[in-house]
């Protein structure tokens, strides 16, 4: 699985939100796919969610080979900042999972 | 450009309040008028952040107009998240530099404590990215990202952070507008309860009721307003350029500092935004009165004490002072105001010559800086 990113030509501005221009020098942006690897920069696990949402819920803010990424966890035990993860889609939602080597069908088991 | 003075200021006690919030526009807006000693003006500019959500209340600056009994003004509101009450300053600021206004009133206010704390959550949560919101993140879970990268970077430790707590509560407990006017100590922050990890309790700021005003003219007062600067930045987390430092402050900052020729060096005594502990860290290091990961030194030193070289929030902060939205920007130009004057009883600094104020909309998505200077 690849993460869409939006990357300017120009002056190599990058995101992970749909942009149609960039927003530091105007220029047209390229879509394209970012590695689902990256390294874990903050996280936290929100105790009193809003409105629509149960709790605890854990967020992960991961910066990827391309851009940043702000993600869900299924729990916060084993996250670190400089931590590896891996990135995988759950419905509408990128979820951060550990990729220190694990083999990739333990990760579906346990992600 | 006429210069800009500030002749009355009002505030009600901020904290959980029983009077509606129009009420609490009357009071405040009745001691500012009052402290100035005029009865009229030409424009009142009304911040408060979302009356239609938190009391259902529409219109709301033609309703305060015609409450305060200042009938024809001109009257308008302005909004920008949290920092609404500083940029109803900025608008009402620039009307009377450019001359188009003699008298102006700034007025603002929020009524909150009445709402379920889920509720509230999700109102606030509004301002933040619909793309990050998507995920259940709110302003205390996006605060809380931000503060732990920055703990991590300048090695902070969970000690200091809570110092930071227990200075601004010693604050507010000498204020008595102030929405807690007890002291803590280190361990009442980390033992309270997680709201998102690192962040406690007492490292937010809490919910809370109030008004505030202000009466600007460009006749001569005590205190001039020599400065003013707004930035802003993206919405999303995920496309700053920083997690350690808020570009809108920055931009904002050397706004203000070119406006009124002033320097870091200069500034006696400052307000900033600290909705969450840290962001006292970070707002002290953006604005430039600190160096990048300095700041907490100064804090541990006693030098943004009250009675330090450079007191930072010597009413309590939005931490302590308390933060109704809407109001919290112009609350601080209040009490730099009193502070200047030589009004602020047991808090008092003893140099409040040239103060700054600096307020955070949204997670710095529109952030204002404000100088002030004692004539």
């Amino acid at each position: 699985m690849k993460i869409p990113v939006y990357v300017c030509p120009r002056c190599g501005w990058t995101t992970v939100i749909r942009w149609e221009h960039c927003m530091e020098c105007r220029t047209e942006m390229l879509k394209r796919q970012s590695s689902p690897l990256g390294e874990i920069l903050s996280f936290t696990t929100l105790n009193f969610p809003p409105e629509g949402f149960e709790t605890p819920l854990s967020f992960v803010l991961v910066r990827l080979k391309r851009g940043m990424i702000v993600t869900r966890a299924e729990s916060d035990s084993w996250l670190k900042i400089g931590g590896k993860v891996e990135l995988i889609r759950k419905g509408n939602l990128f979820f951060a999972v550990p990729s220190s080597g694990w083999p990739r069908f333990f990760k579906k088991i346990f992600g | 450009m006429a210069d800009v003075y500030v002749s009355g200021a009002g505030m009600t006690r901020f904290g959980r309040r029983e009077e509606s919030l129009l009420d609490l526009f009357v009071d405040a807006g009745r001691q500012a008028l009052e402290d100035s000693g005029f009865d009229r003006v030409d424009q009142i500019y009304v911040g408060s952040m979302s009356t239609e959500e938190m009391t259902g209340e529409g219109n709301i600056a033609s309703v305060v107009t015609e409450r305060l009994n200042l009938l024809p003004a001109a009257a308008v509101r302005i909004e920008t998240a949290s920092s609404t009450g500083a940029a109803a300053i900025s608008e009402a600021f620039l009307s009377i530099s450019s001359g188009y206004h003699k008298r102006v009133m700034v007025i603002a206010g929020e009524k909150m404590t009445h709402l379920k704390t889920d509720r509230i959550s999700h109102i606030l949560a509004e301002v933040i990215a619909p793309q990050e919101r998507a995920y259940g993140l709110t302003m205390p879970a996006l605060a809380a990202l931000v503060s732990r990268y920055y703990m991590w970077k300048y090695n902070i430790s969970r000690r200091t952070v809570s110092m930071i707590a227990v200075k601004n509560h010693f604050n507010a407990s000498l204020n008595p507008h102030a929405h807690f006017q007890k002291e803590i100590t280190a361990e009442t922050v980390e033992e309270s309860k997680i709201i998102s990890s690192p962040l406690t309790l007492y490292d937010c700021a809490p919910i809370s009721d109030g008004a505030c005003a202000l009466v600007l003219t460009a006749e001569k007062g005590k205190v001039r307003i020599t400065g003013i600067g707004q930035g802003t930045d993206y919405l999303a987390l995920e496309n700053r350029d920083s997690l350690t430092s808020f570009r809108a402050t920055r931009v904002a900052v050397e706004n203000a500092y070119r406006m009124s020729g002033r320097s870091p060096a200069d500034v006696e005594i400052a307000e900033i935004h600290d909705a969450f502990t840290p962001f006292e860290l970070v707002g002290c290091e953006d604005t430039r009165l600190f160096l990048p990961g300095q700041a907490a030194e100064a804090l541990l030193d006693g030098t943004t004490a009250i009675s330090g070289r450079l007191p930072v929030n010597p009413s309590g902060g939005l931490k302590a002072r308390g933060h109704p939205v809407g109001a919290s920007g112009l609350a601080q130009i209040v009490e730099l105001v009193w502070q200047m004057k030589g009004k602020a009883g047991k808090r008092q600094v003893q140099k409040a010559g040239v103060a700054l104020a600096q307020s955070i909309g949204g997670l710095a998505t529109n952030n204002f800086v404000t100088i002030l200077e004692a004539k």
